[in-house]
């Protein structure tokens, strides 16, 4: 049996995260002509962004911005379309 | 009935995200998940099985070890044990999806630095295992749904 319970504060995380994640997967064209070859992270549903060389870097800038990096959207953004054959 | 959005990009695949749980690791986290019906078992590549804190060396020690191929080529795999996934349905619910395990995908060779950060990056898979569970409808252009 289950000893972890899902709280509203974890569904709540869960749907912050799903709006940036929407956001980032419906906006991945647009941003490869600024941020080609690039890290970013999407934050407060898709209003905010912040891009980086790194991984490592971005998850620095993303808590120097007061945000928690597992409800931001984050990807590195290819410089050409990259499709995934599973 | 228990409905589940996923996000439908034309010209891309069906996302969901959902949290990921894992007790006896204290990971509760929200992650993305290709929906993917060309896998058996729900799958987390390396890195973001690293990135959520599953020590893969330790998994090494005590889990099966498997080999995975895709047209891509092969890779090594790990069991990890006693994972939920929480969604969020459309009725404003949560839904909860118990799985023995899920697979960790040891990262393939990189070909350059491009392919190390498109790794880094990677999806985690949904698998069968839980798809099978519902049915997958495609009712809207940018929408689809688990549902049952």
């Amino acid at each position: 049996m289950a000893t972890v319970t899902v709280e509203k504060s974890d569904l709540d995380k869960l749907t912050e995260f799903t709006k940036n994640t929407h956001w980032l997967l419906k906006n991945i064209e647009s941003l490869r002509s600024k941020y080609a070859g690039r890290y970013v992270a999407v934050f407060d549903s898709g209003r905010q962004l912040l891009d980086a060389e790194s991984m490592e870097e971005l998850t620095s800038k993303i808590i120097r911005y007061g945000k928690s990096p597992e409800t931001c959207a984050i990807d590195f953004v290819t410089r050409e379309p990259y499709l995934l054959i599973l | 009935m228990v409905s589940i959005q996923l996000l439908a990009v034309k010209g891309d695949h069906c996302y969901v995200t959902a949290l990921f749980i894992c007790e006896h690791l204290d990971i509760k986290t929200p992650l993305k998940f290709v929906v993917d019906t060309g896998t058996i078992h729900t799958t987390l590549p390396e890195a973001k099985a690293r990135e959520i804190g599953v020590d893969l060396e330790k998994l090494e020690t005590y889990k099966v070890k498997l080999k995975m191929g895709g047209i891509g080529g092969g890779s090594d795999a790990r069991m990890l044990g006693g994972v939920r996934l929480a969604f969020n349905a459309t009725n404003g619910t949560s839904v909860e999806e118990e799985l023995q395990f899920v697979h960790v995908l040891r990262n393939p060779p990189a070909r350059d630095e491009e392919d190390r950060k498109i790794l880094a990056t990677f999806p985690c898979l949904l698998g069968l295992d839980i798809v099978r569970r519902f049915t997958l409808r495609f009712p809207e252009k940018h929408f689809a749904y688990l549902e049952r």
